[in-house]
């Protein structure tokens, strides 16, 4: 672990994925302190003013002060991110480790389901489970994570598949290894690599994927801040105040952008083989 | 004395939905403790499904059909009937394997310390210390020098040699009593197979250990086995001591093998080899020699029957219905000459 922690600050595009993410973590754990406003305090008097030394990003059509909101929308950013794909990925893993290791009929059945699942648009899919559960965060969250679930169980089974077959596996066999502990020791970690990578991307297809239930009124309920929905707010005025528009997208970026370079050096770390 | 593994008529079937047919045919294999036993034969011939099943390690599809796999070591156990948590007390502990290819035998993502003594973790109570002393002594044992050194490294530092003599620590560290190797030294250079032969060699002969070899290479038998079975399509059709085989080669499969060595410095135009291919387990004769269509001495009993194992001399059993027409001649010229 130590040795992580070493390559990982030696691995300078790695290091700016972390920081960055580390300073949205931030914003969202210290939102009350960092925050000059209250998100849904509107000033009447200021109604969309560009940025300034009093609104620093400036401030929307109802005059509420874009930073405050971008600062709190973290939390909910976040919160469905990590939470939404959590639910995807641990999903994904059981189901795929099951499809693969043991194959046969279970395989069968459970990539059967995950297919009839693909066969859904995402947002429709999504839209559908909220629809059913009721417009709320949670229901967002676990709509989500059920919609990213099909894509995590096949690259886990296919995973499993290839790393199945080495020789190391039935090495392990061969030595007297539990299946249960073959599973957790030999192929998890050597699965690691695309599932990891898959992590990140599905992170920021959660972000955007929540920005857009809550554009369509089922996601986060107003006046909550979320960064999807000031940006599909702000497009009406994005003429008169691109302002309300380019620093949310600009948040959402950045948070994505942080989130795949780390992906990817992470990718790096823990592959045995590139390390010096 | 009973042997270390006795296999008795062990059969092994493909089976799926669509079809079923017979893979392994009535093999039949003693080994005593400390023996080193050779099993040869081509690609395809059946000789690793025989040592995976000897672990109870086959694919899914098949089945072992019949016949016995027995381990006496302080109990006899039928290694095909042992639940699958006493199966798993025997592997590693008791019957260990090398594999073919050391390149992809040992986990990427795992130091050699963790993969040596992930065995002794499984099957022995010894303190972290004992254990890091072991595999300390195991490297050293199998000719690893910076020992220390190398229980830190991940398997792709390790050169094709040092990851097979890794392999083979692994495999001794709980004395076993038999040690399955399957084509230990076909990945690996020909400098560092003798090496590895060697070695193995001497650490059987240290720490008591039986060996099982499976090699489609008969040099490798020469230099390492004191019996050896000759496999084609699934049967034994051949087996006997060493020099044996070697010296008086009795079935036309086991001649033919032999003619196909090249020996350094003889010099000849054409590489001898045996016509046509190995049958696919589908392909095999229902009735009579597998090995009847690509034999040169064939007769139409060859397609008829199925040979007997027909013991040519002492201790030396071959599977041709040649050596019954031999006999019977020999009988009739000495019940003429008695006449």
């Amino acid at each position: 672990m130590k040795d992580f922690t070493q390559r990982l600050i030696e691995d300078k595009v790695g290091l700016i994925g972390f920081i960055g993410i580390f300073i949205v973590v931030l914003l969202a754990i210290f939102a009350p302190l960092i925050a000059p406003y209250e998100p849904d305090e509107m000033f009447t008097n200021h109604v969309m003013e560009g940025p300034s030394s009093q609104f620093l990003f400036g401030t929307d059509e109802f005059g509420r002060d874009i930073f405050s909101r971008i600062v709190y929308g973290a939390q909910v950013s976040l919160q469905v991110g990590l939470i939404a794909v959590s639910i995807g990925a641990i999903g994904g893993l059981i189901f795929g480790l099951i499809s693969g290791y043991f194959q046969g009929k279970l395989d069968q059945v459970i990539m059967r389901i995950m297919d009839v699942f693909f066969a859904f648009p995402d947002i429709l899919l999504a839209l559908t489970i909220v629809a059913v559960l009721g417009p709320s965060l949670t229901n967002t969250m676990i709509a989500i994570g059920i919609v990213f679930m099909p894509v995590f169980t096949r690259l886990v089974r296919s995973a499993v598949m290839t790393v199945k077959e080495n020789e190391y596996i039935t090495n392990a066999q061969a030595i007297g290894v539990r299946p249960s502990m073959i599973i957790i020791k030999h192929i998890i970690p050597n699965i690691m690599a695309p599932f990891i990578v898959q992590i990140t991307l599905a992170l920021s297809g959660a972000i955007l994927t929540e920005a857009a239930l809550s554009f369509l009124g089922l996601g986060v309920q107003p006046p909550d801040p979320s960064w999807g929905m000031m940006l599909n707010d702000a497009r009406a005025y994005m003429e008169f105040g691109p302002w309300t528009i380019l620093f949310p997208a600009a948040a959402i970026v950045f948070t994505i952008f942080c989130f795949n370079l780390l992906g990817d050096s992470l990718r790096d770390l823990l592959d045995p083989k590139l390390k010096q | 004395m009973k042997p270390l593994l006795d296999i008795n008529r062990l059969n092994i079937d493909y089976q799926s939905n669509k079809k079923e047919f017979n893979i392994i045919k009535d093999i039949n294999i003693q080994i005593d403790e400390k023996m080193k036993y050779g099993i040869v034969g081509e690609s395809g011939s059946g000789k690793s499904l025989t040592s995976l099943a000897i672990l109870n390690l086959l694919p899914d599809a098949l089945k072992v059909d019949q016949g016995h796999i027995k381990l006496n070591t302080d109990s006899t156990k039928d290694l095909i009937t042992l639940s699958k948590k006493e199966m798993r007390k025997i592997r590693g502990n008791d019957i260990a394997m090398i594999f073919q290819e050391p390149m992809t035998a040992l986990d990427p993502v795992y130091t050699i310390e963790y993969q040596l003594l992930e065995v002794l973790k499984i099957h022995k109570n010894y303190s972290k210390k004992e254990m890091h002393q072991k595999g300390l002594d195991m490297l050293n044992k199998v000719g690893i020098s910076r020992s220390e050194q190398i229980m830190k490294a991940y398997p792709h530092e390790l050169s094709g040699g040092m990851r097979q003599r890794v392999m083979i620590a692994m495999a001794l560290i709980c004395e076993p009593k038999l040690l399955i190797a399957d084509e230990p030294t076909t990945a690996l250079d020909v400098t560092i197979q003798a090496q590895i032969l060697d070695l193995m060699n001497d650490l059987s002969e240290s720490h008591h250990t039986a060996i099982l070899m499976i090699t489609h290479d008969l040099g490798v038998i020469l230099e390492t086995c004191e019996r050896v079975a000759v496999m084609y399509a699934g049967q034994i059709v051949e087996e006997s001591t060493v020099e044996n085989i070697f010296e008086e080669a009795a079935h036309p499969y086991t001649k033919g093998l032999l003619s196909s060595i090249q020996s350094l410095g003889e010099r000849s135009n054409e590489l001898y080899s045996i016509p046509g291919n190995v049958p696919t387990p589908d392909n095999y004769q229902e009735l009579g020699c597998r090995f009847a269509t690509r034999c040169p001495f064939a007769m139409d009993k060859c397609y008829e029957q199925e040979p007997p194992m027909f013991e040519v001399q002492d201790d030396h059993a071959s599977k041709c219905w040649l050596h019954v027409e031999e006999a019977q001649d020999d009988e009739r010229r000495t019940s003429r000459a008695g006449s």
